[in-house]
């Protein structure tokens, strides 16, 4: 068959392939275009055979290879997002996700907490010790933000600043997430630096506020988004140091399958860590600045500490029995 | 589903093998057009961040809030939205002619988007992104590090530049019964076509000359 005859013959099955992979990847695809679709790749695919081995030009073989290319694209394309799959997620995915690494959890965790009692204990008997953590001007901000017990000084212009924390906290944090999150891949370094170093301050601002007596305002404050934040840091930190591992001993698979693998894992952690992040920045913008009493805040901070380790030692445990 | 069909070979071409047992060949882009893509979006994400933060500022606080998620959503998120949603391609990659996909040739997924995205950090360490660049150099497919991790790669829409649809099925100025007599390999056939379709950009002179490469099949070839 010479060039010519071939290209007339088939050009209306490569053509009506172009437009019926368009009208599927658009969603306005018929039900007879679906069912005609996988003869229609399977042709065409032939053709793309034939074509090169028949040393057809460059042409013709790569208008093939983009028209086959294009519809495997349509017929393997990712399965769009819906609430089922966030349910399942939250209740299932994430939990399990968060134990399947617990060795990792417990170190970094003690890791992450230690460091931030032991500077607290520190700072506390030895106050000096702050200015090694934190500059001058910076701690004179600290004190002046919780020296009041007139609560209204955390919120100075009311609502409108509220919104400005919200953005505030959000575009930090997560930034801090993901950073914690990539530079895992320097063998974990990196990562591990930032957790001790967010620990550290952490504990000296706890420490140093509480002998200087500003623990009745700081400690209602903070107590609630503590939970979800300090939980997010850690499962970033986690998430990257999982990276770093997988370089580190890859067990039996190449140091670039052992990346991938921890990968996968690691995106569900940050996915997590995201959402806490975000529960953290609502909680902190809108609930921890009111002036609520203290009572009432250190109610809902212990409430928010038990139900986080409640959700990641119990949820999602059904799933894993095989139900 | 697709895999790779043959092993590396000095060209760059990926080739892989569909399960209607063809393959599909693409080109990775390497350093020079990603980085030339990745200015287009930076500017363009320059441009969004003046749009957006021009409104806002006349808002105090709301507005301030508001800008910061913003500047956040476009430092991180611009480019998982549109390779996602936009078939691998941001604005920039749609103006160089690449496309983000997964190492066997299919979309990516938010997961994988969203990886590599969130790996460029480490991309630009120690600065510039020198680790990005070392990266691409030393993988076969031009692969960075988020790239790497995520299972993707960045490859060229087309072939190369030049190969349209319309030039494709045009008719070869290349009479067929004589192509038969002249019983060629199947490579060296292709040639022979690939220059009558490219003949008409080319001076007389080159003709002749790459035909005669092609010698002795092309001594009488002069047709055009």
């Amino acid at each position: 068959m010479t060039r010519q005859l071939f290209v007339l013959h088939h050009c209306h099955r490569w053509k009506r392939l172009a437009a019926v992979s368009e009208r599927i990847s658009s969603g306005i695809a018929t039900d007879t275009e679906l069912v005609e679709f996988p003869g229609l790749l399977r042709g065409v695919s032939r053709d793309l055979l034939w074509a090169r081995q028949h040393g057809m030009d460059e042409h013709l073989v790569e208008f093939l290879n983009l028209c086959v290319l294009r519809g495997q694209m349509v017929l393997y394309a990712p399965r769009p997002w819906s609430s089922e799959k966030l349910l399942h997620f939250l209740r299932t995915e994430f939990p399990c996700a968060v134990r399947r690494d617990a060795l990792a959890v417990g170190t970094l965790g003690i890791i992450f907490f230690g460091s931030i009692l032991c500077l607290w204990a520190a700072v506390h008997t030895e106050p000096r010790l702050i200015f090694s953590v934190a500059p001058l001007e910076h701690v004179q901000q600290l004190e002046d933000m919780y020296a009041h017990s007139d609560v209204d000084m955390l919120r100075p212009r009311g609502r409108e600043s509220d919104v400005a924390m919200f953005g505030y906290y959000i575009s930090n944090n997560v930034d801090i997430g993901f950073r914690a999150f990539a530079s895992g891949l320097f063998l974990g370094v990196g990562t591990l630096a930032m957790l001790i170093l967010n620990g550290v301050y952490f504990g000296a601002v706890a420490g140093h506020l509480s002998s200087a007596g500003m623990g009745d305002v700081f400690f209602p404050f903070v107590i609630t988004h503590s939970a979800p934040e300090l939980w997010a840091i850690l499962l970033s930190s986690v998430a990257g140091w999982k990276l770093g591992w997988a370089l580190l001993s890859p067990g039996p698979y190449r140091r670039v399958d052992a990346l991938r693998l921890a990968a996968r894992d690691g995106v569900t952690l940050m996915y997590g860590a995201a959402g806490l992040l975000l529960l953290a920045a609502t909680i902190e913008a809108f609930w921890s600045a009111s002036p609520a009493a203290p009572e009432f805040k250190y109610f809902s901070g212990g409430a928010m500490w038990i139900l986080l380790l409640t959700y990641f030692i119990f949820a999602g445990r059904r799933y894993a029995q095989g139900d | 589903m697709i895999q790779e069909a043959t092993p590396n070979t000095l060209d760059t071409r990926v080739v892989l093998a569909t399960p209607e047992a063809t393959t599909i060949h693409l080109s990775p882009a390497g350093p020079v057009s990603r980085l030339v893509a990745w200015l287009m979006d930076l500017t363009i994400r320059g441009v969004l961040a003046v749009l957006i933060a021009s409104p806002l500022m006349l808002l105090g606080g709301l507005g301030s809030g508001m800008m910061l998620i913003a500047f956040f959503v476009l430092e991180w998120l611009y480019p998982v939205f549109f390779e996602v949603l936009k078939q691998g391609q941001t604005p920039g990659k749609q103006a160089m002619g690449l496309r983000v996909v997964h190492r066997d040739g299919l979309l990516v997924n938010w997961s994988q988007s969203l990886l590599r995205n969130i790996l460029r950090a480490a991309d630009f360490l120690p600065f510039g992104f020198a680790a990005g660049l070392v990266s691409m150099l030393l993988s076969d497919r031009f692969m960075r590090l988020g790239d790497l991790v995520a299972g993707t790669m960045v490859v060229y829409v087309h072939g190369a530049p030049g190969l349209s649809q319309p030039r494709a099925l045009r008719p070869l100025p290349l009479p067929s019964a004589w192509l038969a007599h002249l019983q060629l390999s199947g490579d060296e056939e292709r040639a022979l076509r690939s220059l009558a379709t490219r003949s008409s950009m080319l001076g007389p002179e080159r003709v002749r000359e790459l035909l005669a490469a092609l010698a002795p099949a092309g001594k009488d070839g002069r047709r055009e």
